[in-house]
């Protein structure tokens, strides 16, 4: 009888402790992110340094939007409202990479305390230079098989990047206070998984379109779908 | 004469001890009475520049930085050029107290009019608007000691590292702030105002001090908010070539300063 009282009362506090562990419901974001507005030429850009490595010119893309989808690529799609505390769980690093007088990849995203590794994999030297807002996060001298240099990022928010020996190059990191946020494909699509049950607002950000906002209703389990059009006058994007 | 011999010792005690009370002048704690001071004498040796709420907009700031560079700094929410900790971190209350005590050459005057105490209470009230202050601890990198003296070789290493690492396009060859990026206008500072680089051949000018260690500080952390980036990285363990090129650098304008 006390050996059944045991399994009983053991039984009880495994059950009572896989309820109190129990994952909240999740549900998956998925979509596509379109421009159909009107085209936004490649801009040539004369290079004034380094133009045996770089070249004379080069051309930055600023929309670079997929011919069958007309989806755009590099949009960050991102949930607001969503601070989560920060975890000790090691975090990859986001790697920038100073490549072809060009950072690669043009738009970063992470989230705050991830380690951002700026390396240069190019035999010229750049000088890789993140600020947000008016304050410099690092301006770093990186000679060619220079070793890398990581900080972590500091703050949520928008950096940005360039170099300042070479103007051209641009990037942008993006930092969030959660991993619910990606970078859209060449296709314009992005998929974010585990998101919490319950009315989300959803932000797109693109460094030349700007910012547009949509709500969204996550379900327990499954998917929603949706698909953004960035409208086609800059008046009715906010930046 | 023995009256003018007691008076004369009677004088140097006095000076002596006026000394010795401002160097014990201790930094004071920040609280109500600090920062209300700090306020008091922001406002009568700063605020003219660096405007009434710290933003960099003062009446003669206004004119001084509106198309040119430097501007005046914006403790609010700028970053800070002169420091002695990594780039990116926030300045130490000891780089916010040197910059205030030297001044920064061509910009703005020395304040060692004001004593310690003072200086600490408005350091105090400046760092108030600005909540990083709060939030982070700004910590000094680690400087390697010189060496003996600048060699021969020495600076001919120096002089190697100046072409490899670039510095010669934006200080020129000869370091007279002529290189290519800065004569065609390439320079721009966080507010997108052009910039010249420092003459190196003229230390008088160097906003973060002249001497070996000012220059190799200067090195190692870089300038926040222009194109002068930090070189800690590159330096790091080869603290003997970071030297080289410190001599070198000097050597441009004839001037050893230790």
């Amino acid at each position: 009888m006390k050996a059944l009282l045991i399994l009983a009362t053991v039984l009880f506090a495994v059950h009572d402790a896989s309820l109190s562990h129990a994952e909240p419901p999740t549900g998956t974001l998925v979509g596509r992110i379109l421009y159909v507005g009107p085209a936004i030429p490649e801009q040539v850009i004369e290079v004034t340094r380094d133009t045996a490595f770089c070249g004379a010119q080069t051309t930055h893309r600023a929309v670079a939007i997929h011919s069958i989808t007309r989806g755009l690529e590099g949009a960050v799609v991102s949930i607001d409202g969503i601070a989560l505390p920060a975890s000790d769980a090691a975090m990859p690093p986001l790697v920038l990479t100073n490549i072809h007088c060009a950072f690669a990849p043009r738009i970063a995203v992470g989230i705050v305390g991830q380690q951002v590794e700026i390396r240069n994999d190019d035999p010229i030297m750049h000088n890789t230079h993140i600020s947000m807002g008016p304050r410099t996060f690092v301006n770093v001298a990186m000679i060619p098989a220079s070793r890398p240099v990581g900080k972590p990022l500091k703050q949520p928010g928008i950096y940005t990047v360039k170099c300042d020996a070479h103007k051209f190059m641009q990037a942008h990191i993006l930092a969030f206070t959660h991993p619910y946020f990606r970078v859209t494909d060449e296709t314009g699509a992005f998929r974010i998984p585990n998101l919490p049950a319950g009315e989300h607002q959803v932000t797109i950000w693109h460094d030349t379109l700007g910012t547009i906002h949509q709500s969204v209703t996550i379900p327990a389990q499954g998917e929603t779908q949706i698909t953004l059009e960035y409208p086609k006058h800059a008046d009715a994007r906010k930046q | 004469m023995m009256h003018a011999k007691h008076l004369k010792y009677a004088a140097l005690l006095i000076v002596t001890g006026l000394c010795a009370s401002t160097a014990q002048a201790v930094k004071p704690a920040t609280n109500r009475d600090t920062l209300m001071e700090g306020r008091r004498i922001y406002e009568q040796a700063c605020a003219w520049c660096h405007g009434i709420g710290g933003e960099g907009d003062g009446p003669a700031g206004w004119f001084i930085g509106r198309y040119t560079s430097p501007r005046p700094r914006n403790f609010v929410n700028d970053g800070y050029k002169l420091r002695s900790t990594a780039s990116g971190e926030l300045p130490t209350d000891q780089d916010l107290f040197r910059v205030i005590t030297q001044g920064i050459p061509g910009v703005m005057p020395a304040y060692r009019s004001l004593n310690e105490r003072e200086r600490w209470q408005v350091i105090a009230y400046l760092k108030s608007w600005n909540s990083a202050f709060e939030e982070e601890t700004p910590a000094p990198l680690t400087f390697p000691s010189a060496p003996p003296g600048p060699t021969e070789a020495g600076i001919q290493h120096g002089r190697h590292l100046y072409v490899k690492l670039d510095c010669r396009v934006c200080h020129g060859d000869n370091g007279e702030g002529d290189g290519p990026e800065a004569t065609a206008g390439h320079l721009r500072d966080a507010d997108n105002l052009r910039i010249r680089a420092t003459n190196l051949t003229d230390p008088s000018a160097w906003k973060n001090g002249a001497s070996s260690h000012d220059l190799l500080r200067t090195l190692m952390t870089g300038l926040d908010g222009t194109p002068m980036p930090s070189y800690a990285n590159e330096f790091d363990g080869q603290e003997e070539a970071l030297w080289d090129l410190v001599w070198y650098i000097q050597s441009l304008s004839g001037k050893q300063e230790r």
